[in-house]
């Protein structure tokens, strides 16, 4: 048990504490934190004064103990110090703000005047303190305790000052509540003062004056609304996290009473932190006689904080422990992170590590206010079943803050902001869809090609301007949405054919596929080996009803958490001396591309690609510099996601001879001119045929050599002045 | 024997007893317990204890101890009680110590200032009967407990009375109006169908809800609620967990006044008085005469609510079910033949059924559960076949529902539990169902039309349910994962929309011309016994054990790379998963509770006749994806 503080020494305690705690500032100088609050306590210029009792600690720990343990009455005691000391404060003379300071004034003045009265106390006194008080005294908890959850609050925790989290459920109106009942008699004219304390209480009827007493006159007491004291009043709900409640129990609430500068703090949806005090609610009369058996409890509120969101200030409060960095930093830790998203999916290695650095996130690069965006998109495709829809669950899960919505679901509008009506005011507002809600996180669209054309267009400048621009019903403006997209599409054919183009397989538009980072083709390979490991993996799951043993354990989705947040706050950057090994890589790669045929685009975007990746890179192993083993894993992941894209070597050999190349473009080309010029079909002009071959990096001679090869074979004709190519 | 019937008739009687002999040693609260525990123990004796499920309230003693077989549906927020407090004798001004335990209501005389004053916390769980309760489920657990000589609790000239007139009785009386009482598919006892036709008409579910919803999960559900005052254990329950409680039953009207005095004039000064809303109040204290409270002196989770099979594992279980193993593969071809006829001559639909029956979400990794065997029958005959294959479910399993997927009702009806922060309580919906409950998914019933918002999301907690066996109960704020372990069964017109482990489409080799009274007589044909052996088979080869071996383990995956090989496409990792399901179930069926080679390649056989099946059909119906 603390030690017993009498309460006389306590009070000098706190005054003491209040005119004496100082800081120093840069300068050296003394600030005197509470002093110049008092003063414009005094002035009436403020109205909460927050004791933290962390600087109470500084003098006196033990106090901080015995303050927590039972803080209604410390906060009592330091209101009567506040109380004793705000005259002294005073500098100047104080304008009045409102009647009941008029009244105050008045009172006090006519106490100093009228000597007539017998009695030689201090005139303060003389009123009871709650009337005269025009401040509220608040305990801020030391920064040592833990915020509670609100099941972890027991019986055991009345009368102490406990910190809990939750959302706020309901919230009612602000109501005027009687601190200080003020009557007057309709015989002597005396005012009677009355405390109230408890949340009901028996108004006076009769006169207990001197006066009124002795002359037996009956004098009888009425309210007097403008000398009373009210003070704002709100009951506010809160309930459980749901990460903090147990699997399959019921999220608990509490109930929260604010007063005076607390109250309109949080609305009901807000993330709150609140500390207060735990205490019973006293009833009395029938219903306590009845009901005896039970006490309800509130929080009596001391602070309010609004959160974004837990997790998010979760994050920050607690640094990562070395233990924990050391599990995490150890050798493979790239491959063990990886893994660790999604340890149910079985392999995808490659996917998992792109999925990781899309959760990092590359460095925003704003050079002369062109903004470069940072976030990496990534679209996975394949066959149905390949387990798609489970990865992008689990990064919706892991991500901190993300939106998960399919693209059947949702219409363009629901990704991107709607304007609605208010159906109470009339009055029109802006409602954000996934997209602005996934602002500095990952919207996860799951079957991205269900989604109408029109709906996607909506996405363009999303995925690089990281922007949604508004232009409805009168109202234009712009909104964030720094988010990363996370796809997954079916083919359009049921299954992935290698033979197609991306865009065909996908039928999503080239300007959309360039936007994505990596293009992730998964798909179902017979593989003797990859098949024995598969089933090696289920049929243990069957047998022992758990996941078979990995050389490593999956990181804890917590620790994945704090470990990303930790990675996202470095801003390495790409050394001058790697410039020029980036640029080499770049120009090969378009040499490569305009070489083979390729699927896919390298363009100046693939080069943003691998900045950034290797910047996610970088930022995973928390450095400030990115090496060149980054910019070659960064390489390597584009390379994987192309080959992913590519046809089975086999097959693609097979048709790649150039003739049977040219063969299916003028193929193409003339269906596309059926379609253009309605239906003069199967004609091709030679220049144009020419030139869509040597784009793709044929020789006008290949070009001739396919030419005349069909021609033998009797597939086309060639007309007398080789101008045009007729289908046969 | 008076006497001995003590600790049913007067608990708090022992209670009070221990705790004035313990001194204010806190041991005495375990002492409580135990004793009770003991009590229950002895051969029958917990049969001698009052039902809530069987005997109406207001046959009940109030302070007896009484048993309630039930769901714990919502969750109330702890409330904190006088767990020892000091009363004061008026004439002899002495000071008594009393124990607050178990109680509602205090004596008079209170002291409320008394240093000896113990705070203690308690929990209120909302409980409901167990949801889709089967009717033969009810009648034999009420018969079973009415063979026995109850306790003096209800008068004794009603010992005899069967159940029919029972429920008769029951529903002349004045307490019938809490209910709609509605039974809108008829169950396969005519007998009792007629009994209660009438009352359903009488009261109509609008009046009811508009007094007081009882919030059972199910539309047309009955029986009593009741608000269970747990004292210890409390972190052992969880939302949905099926429990047989035992505890002190207490109605005592006071209860019921305090909801009622509310003076609004004291609303005005006193602004903390509106902090529960009226309702809150409605949904947290309503009258004690419709919604009894109970204090928990020991509860039982349910395996199963099979009152076929004895419930607690205890020897007496382990050599039940050693007697039934030897002929559980007798009883299993008996079954087949008989669902062979209920599902119009098809053998292997039969057998997926039968194994659908016996499923269970036996573990769950991460999101992943094992176990789940969800069956879609598709090429269901339409006109009432669907509502008659119910029946016979109905008929076999001790939980059931069947939900009409007809637009109506998936454009209306609440499927997934809804927070009301008003009344401050879990608005329950139809998916809030105990574990193993059959849910029968009728799609033939569906029809064209547009699906609303709230239809859509009905629908994807269907298909949710379906492939996680989990639901999202709506926190408005936030949405929370319930995992639950419900057997859905789809019966559909061709391929149905929701997702399912396996489809089986029907191919009827007989086609009766009156359906109804083909599978009437079908169904009248078996005997009683008949059908309780397949009751007892049911349920009992879900509860037994099963693991594979390392050599079969070893086979199973060489023959699934050897698969793979010939065509990749034809043999994907989901099935595998699903081979291994059906390879489990198909030997515990057998009351076998290893995998064995033979096993393993019976379940091949039969997944490929299945998948043959389908596709075929997938040709026949042309190019569909």
């Amino acid at each position: 048990r603390p030690r017993l503080y009498s309460t006389c020494n306590i009070h000098k305690k706190c005054k003491k504490f209040l005119q004496e705690f100082y800081s120093e500032d840069d300068n050296g100088k003394k600030v005197f934190k509470y002093g110049a609050q008092l003063v414009s306590l005094s002035h009436r210029e403020q109205v909460a004064l927050q004791v933290d009792l962390d600087d109470v600690a500084e003098e006196d720990p033990e106090l901080v103990e015995s303050i927590c343990e039972n803080a209604k009455r410390y906060m009592g005691l330091f209101a009567d110090a506040v109380h004793e000391l705000l005259p002294e404060y005073r500098e100047r003379e104080v304008v009045a703000k409102d009647s009941l300071d008029v009244y105050i004034e008045h009172r006090l003045m006519m106490e100093q005047r009228g000597h007539d009265t017998a009695d030689t106390r201090d005139p303060r006194n003389q009123y009871p303190a709650e009337l005269m008080r025009r401040f509220e005294l608040y305990f801020k908890p030391p920064s040592t305790a833990k915020p509670k959850v609100v099941r972890d609050v027991r019986a055991d925790s009345i009368g102490q000052l406990v910190t809990v989290r939750g959302i706020v459920t309901r919230a009612t109106e602000v109501k005027p509540m009687m601190a200080v009942a003020t009557y007057t008699c309709d015989q002597c004219g005396a005012e009677t003062y009355q405390p109230i304390q408890s949340p009901t209480f028996m108004p006076l009827i009769m006169c207990p004056s001197q006066e009124c007493v002795t002359n037996k006159s009956g004098g009888r007491l009425y309210l007097q609304t403008r000398g009373s004291k009210f003070v704002k009043f709100q009951e506010l709900r809160i309930q459980e996290h749901s990460d903090q409640v147990p699997v399959g129990n019921i999220p608990r609430s509490m109930t929260i009473y604010t007063r005076g500068e607390n109250t309109r703090v949080a609305q009901p949806g807000d993330h709150v932190a609140i500390s207060g005090v735990f205490l019973p609610l006293l009833r009395n009369g029938f219903r306590q006689a009845v009901q005896g058996l039970l006490s309800e409890t509130y929080l009596e509120s001391h602070s309010i904080t609004l959160m974004n969101k837990t997790e998010d200030d979760e994050l920050g409060t607690a640094e990562l422990s070395e233990e924990e960095l050391r599990q995490i930093t150890e050798e493979d830790f790239y491959e063990k992170l990886a893994g660790s998203i999604a340890p149910e999916i079985f392999g995808h290695e490659d996917v998992k590590k792109a999925l990781l650095l899309l959760l990092v996130g590359g460095v925003q690069q704003a050079p002369k206010g062109m903004k470069i965006r940072g976030n990496i998109n990534i679209c996975l495709m394949g066959d149905p079943g390949v387990a798609k829809s489970q990865l992008l669950s689990y990064i919706d899960r892991l991500a901190p803050r993300s939106q998960y919505t399919t693209g059947r679901g949702s219409s363009g509008v629901g990704l991107t902001a709607a304007v609605m009506r208010d159906p109470l005011t009339g009055e029109m507002t802006l409602e954000g869809g996934a997209l602005v809600l996934a602002d500095q996180g990952v919207c996860c669209i799951d079957e991205f090609d269900k989604m109408a054309d029109a709906d996607r267009t909506a996405i363009h400048e999303v995925m690089e301007q990281q922007t949604i621009s508004i232009a409805k019903a009168g109202i234009m403006t712009s909104l964030n949405a720094r988010c990363s997209i996370l796809a997954a599409a079916n083919p359009a054919y049921g299954r992935y054919n290698p033979r197609k183009t991306i865009e065909q397989n996908i039928q999503l538009p080239a300007a959309l596929l360039s936007r994505f980072d990596l293009l992730w083709l998964i798909q179902d390979k017979p593989d003797a080996e990859a098949d024995l490991r598969l089933a090696q993996h289920i049929t243990y799951v069957h047998q022992h009803c758990r996941q078979p043993p990995t050389h490593f354990t999956p990181i804890d989705m917590k620790l994945m958490r704090r470990y990303i947040s930790l990675c996202k706050r470095r801003q390495p950057v790409i050394p001058e001396s790697l410039a020029d090994y980036i640029t080499a890589a770049y120009v090969e790669m378009r040499k490569e591309a305009r070489v083979s045929k390729d699927c896919t685009f390298t363009s100046a975007r693939t080069l943003l690609s691998i900045l950034r990746l290797s910047t996610a890179l970088a930022r995973l192993r928390l450095v400030d510099v990115v090496e060149k083993e980054d910019v070659n894993e960064a390489m390597r992941l584009m390379e994987m996601s192309k080959d992913s894209l590519q046809a089975d070597k086999s097959s693609t050999t097979r048709a790649h001879r150039p003739a049977d190349v040219i063969f299916s473009l003028l193929r193409e080309l003339a269906t596309e001119g059926v379609k253009g010029r309605g239906g003069s079909g199967g004609l091709v002009r030679m220049a144009e045929a020419e030139q869509r071959c040597v784009s793709r990096g044929f020789t006008p001679a290949q070009f001739q050599e396919a030419l005349e090869e069909y021609e033998e074979l009797n597939v086309w004709q060639v007309n007398q002045a080789r101008t045009r190519i007729t289908f046969v | 024997m008076p006497s001995s019937h003590d600790w049913i008739n007067k608990p708090l009687g022992v209670v009070e007893a221990m705790f004035a002999q313990s001194n204010s040693n806190p041991e005495w609260e375990a002492k409580v317990l135990e004793y009770f525990k003991g009590q229950l123990k002895e051969k029958e004796s917990h049969s001698w204890v009052p039902s809530l499920n069987d005997v109406p309230l207001h046959y009940l003693k109030p302070n007896s101890l009484v048993k309630f077989r039930c769901l714990v549906q919502d969750m109330f927020d702890p409330e904190f009680y006088m767990g020892v407090y000091e009363t004061v004798d008026p004439s002899t001004k002495a000071n008594v110590l009393r124990c607050g335990k178990y109680k509602d209501v205090t004596e008079c005389g209170v002291d409320l200032n008394s240093r000896n004053t113990v705070t203690a916390e308690r929990q209120t769980f909302y409980c409901v009967p167990i949801p889709g309760e089967s009717p033969w489920a009810k009648e034999i657990s009420f018969l079973s407990a009415a063979r026995v000589v109850p306790s003096t609790s209800y008068v004794p000239s009603r010992q005899k009375r069967s159940y029919e007139e029972d429920d008769d009785d029951m529903d002349t009386q004045p307490q019938k109006q809490r209910e709609p009482h509605t039974e809108p598919h008829g169950n396969g006892d005519s007998k009792r169908q007629e009994t209660e036709a009438p009352s359903s008409q009488t009261t109509t579910p609008s009046d009811c809800s508009s007094h007081l919803d009882l919030n059972f999960p199910l539309p047309g559900e009955r029986g009593p609620a009741c608000l269970v005052k747990v004292y210890e254990g409390l972190d052992s329950f969880k939302l949905n967990d099926t429990l047989e409680i035992y505890g002190i039953l207490s109605v005592n009207p006071v209860l019921t006044v305090l909801g009622e005095e509310k003076d609004p004039s004291l609303l005005l000064l006193n602004p903390t008085e509106s902090m529960e809303t009226p309702e809150e109040q409605r949904a947290h204290d309503p009258p004690a005469s419709l919604v009894p409270r109970l204090h928990m002196l020991y509860a039982r989770p349910l395996q199963h609510n099979n009152p076929l099979l004895p419930s607690a594992p205890t020897e007496d279980q382990s050599a039940f079910v050693s007697s039934f193993l030897v002929e559980m593969a007798s009883v299993r071809a008996e079954l087949l033949a008989y669902l062979t006829h209920v599902l119009l001559g098809d053998g292997l639909a039969a057998e997926y059924l039968l194994l659908h029956l016996i499923s269970d979400v036996y573990t769950r990794r991460d999101v992943l559960p094992l176990g789940k065997f969800t069956l879609n029958l598709s090429g269901c005959p339409l006109n009432s076949y669907t509502e008659r294959l119910y029946q016979i479910v109905q008929q076999l399993v001790p939980c059931s529902y069947r939900l009409s997927m007809s637009l109506h009702t998936m454009n209306s009806m609440r499927l997934v539990p809804k927070k009301d922060y008003v009344a401050n309580r879990l608005v329950s919906g139809a998916l809030q169902l105990a574990r193993n409950t059959s849910l029968f998914l009728d799609e033939t019933q569906l029809e064209q039309g547009q699906l609303d918002s709230s239809g859509v999301r009905n629908i994807t907690a269907l298909g949710n349910l379906i492939s996680w066996q989990k639901v999202d109960y709506d926190f408005s704020y936030h949405q929370m994962e319930f995992p639950c372990n419900i057997n859905v069964l789809v019966t559909s017109e061709g391929r149905s929309l929701l997702p399912s482990d396996c489809q089986v489409p029907l191919q009827p080799q007989v086609t009766p011309p009156n359906m109804e009274e083909y599978l009437t007589t079908i169904h009248m044909a078996q005997f009683t016994s008949q059908i309780n052996k397949f009751r007892v088979y049911l349920s009992l080869a879900r509860t037994l054990d099963y693991s594979i071996s390392d050599e079969v383990t070893k086979a199973v995956e060489d023959d699934f790379v050897d698969m793979r090989k010939d065509d990749p496409q034809s043999v994907t990792a989901e099935d595998l998963h699903r081979m291994l399901v059906v390879a489990r179930l198909l030997s515990l069926s057998l009351g076998q509770t290893t995998l064995s080679r033979d096993g393993w390649m019976r379940a091949k056989h039969i997944d490929m006749l299945r998948r043959s099946r389908t596709e075929q059909q997938k040709s026949l119906n042309g190019n569909e994806p």
